[in-house]
């Protein structure tokens, strides 16, 4: 979310409503200066390593979410096609809330910050 | 008595079908095709390969109509948009893993949905030395596409051995022996079920791996017969 956007209160139904999810409840506050692909990767890294491999959007999905993110400072070309895909399919098709919301951040952050999947100005 | 029956919409045409009935039933009946990989009419089906999910009712997810039941007065397409995404982009993940080369099923599904066999650079493959540990089946795991038949049907779907297990986890999962050990040294009776259902030749006869490979008769009599116990003449 950006700063204009974090007056909601904190209840599933509003985040949802602003674009958002609850998760836990925690709140993670980035100033400017953070690498916001970097988080995106860390996150990935997560729900690689914690998918359980049962269904194959997530397991295959994780994997090939991970893959793009390592590399989202020199993407390949069709890489942010690619993420959103693996994204809506892991979102749409998986089988637990895992899979469910492992691209969740990518997801918002493709449409809140597309400047980074982008490459000299122009979607990767 | 009538059984009890349910109306729904399947892809825009009214149809009835039994109360209980999955999804996947309900398409067959209407001749609409559901493509399937990790079912088979043998095992449980777990809903793991998501290739059969359908919408219903525009939800937050599609189902899985191997295993979801039919609802009464539900909208269902088979063939949407997300319908579609979701499956082509499961077929290329899964080629982009996995040697899908003796696996023809899959094959024309990728050529069904579009799906592009180059979707996915640079993707780590899930890549296996072939096990050569018994005289009777050979196991590529570099083809295994984790549908879980074979560990069904090694346990409570046919055979009740519980010889296969699965190791690991997400990405990295295999199915194995516990604890890796040599399939001889594990409870498998070598029945020969989880090669019957293998998809991908993942699992194969040896003999039929031997005269692939070319192997002469004796060769092909030498490695797929046990030795002899007792007193050797």
């Amino acid at each position: 979310m950006r700063p204009d956007e974090i007056d909601v209160p904190l209840t599933f139904e509003d985040l949802r409503a602003a674009g958002s999810t609850f998760g836990s409840g925690a709140v993670m506050v980035f100033n400017q200066s953070a690498d916001l692909r970097d988080v995106l990767k860390r996150i990935g890294r997560f729900f690689q390593h914690e998918s359980c491999g049962k269904c194959f959007p997530c397991q295959l999905g994780t994997q090939r979410q991970v893959e793009i993110l390592e590399r989202l400072e020199s993407p390949a070309v069709g890489d942010s096609g690619r993420l959103y895909d693996v994204g809506m399919t892991m979102t749409e098709a998986s089988l637990c809330g895992l899979g469910q919301t492992a691209a969740m951040a990518v997801l918002s952050a493709m449409k809140q910050f597309p400047h980074l999947f982008e490459v000299n100005g122009r979607r990767a | 008595m009538k059984p009890e029956t349910i109306n729904l919409t399947l892809d825009g045409e009214e149809i009835t079908v039994p109360k209980g009935a999955t999804l996947l039933e309900a398409a067959q009946a209407a001749g609409v095709d559901i493509p399937l990989i990790c079912y088979h009419e043998a095992t449980t089906p777990n809903g793991l390969c998501r290739i059969c999910v359908v919408d219903v009712n525009k939800g937050r997810v599609l189902q899985p109509a191997c295993i979801a039941e039919c609802q009464p007065d539900a909208k269902v397409e088979t063939r949407s948009e997300r319908v579609e995404r979701s499956r082509r982009t499961i077929l290329e993940m899964l080629n982009a893993s996995v040697n899908l080369e003796q696996a023809p099923e899959i094959q024309q599904m990728m050529s069904d949905y579009q799906a592009d066999d180059q979707r996915f650079p640079q993707a780590k493959r899930r890549e296996a030395e072939v096990i050569d540990d018994n005289p009777f089946y050979m196991r590529d795991y570099g083809q295994c596409i984790l549908c879980w038949r074979c560990v069904q049907v090694c346990a409570e779907d046919a055979q009740f051995t519980f010889a296969l297990t699965l190791n690991h986890r997400g990405y990295e999962t295999e199915v194995a022996t516990a604890f890796d050990i040599p399939m001889t040294d594990s409870p498998c009776v070598f029945c020969g079920q989880c090669v019957g259902v293998c998809p991908t030749g993942a699992l194969k006869p040896k003999l039929e791996w031997g005269l692939e490979q070319g192997w002469t008769d004796d060769e092909l009599r030498q490695r797929t017969r046990r030795k002899k116990r007792g007193k050797s003449s």
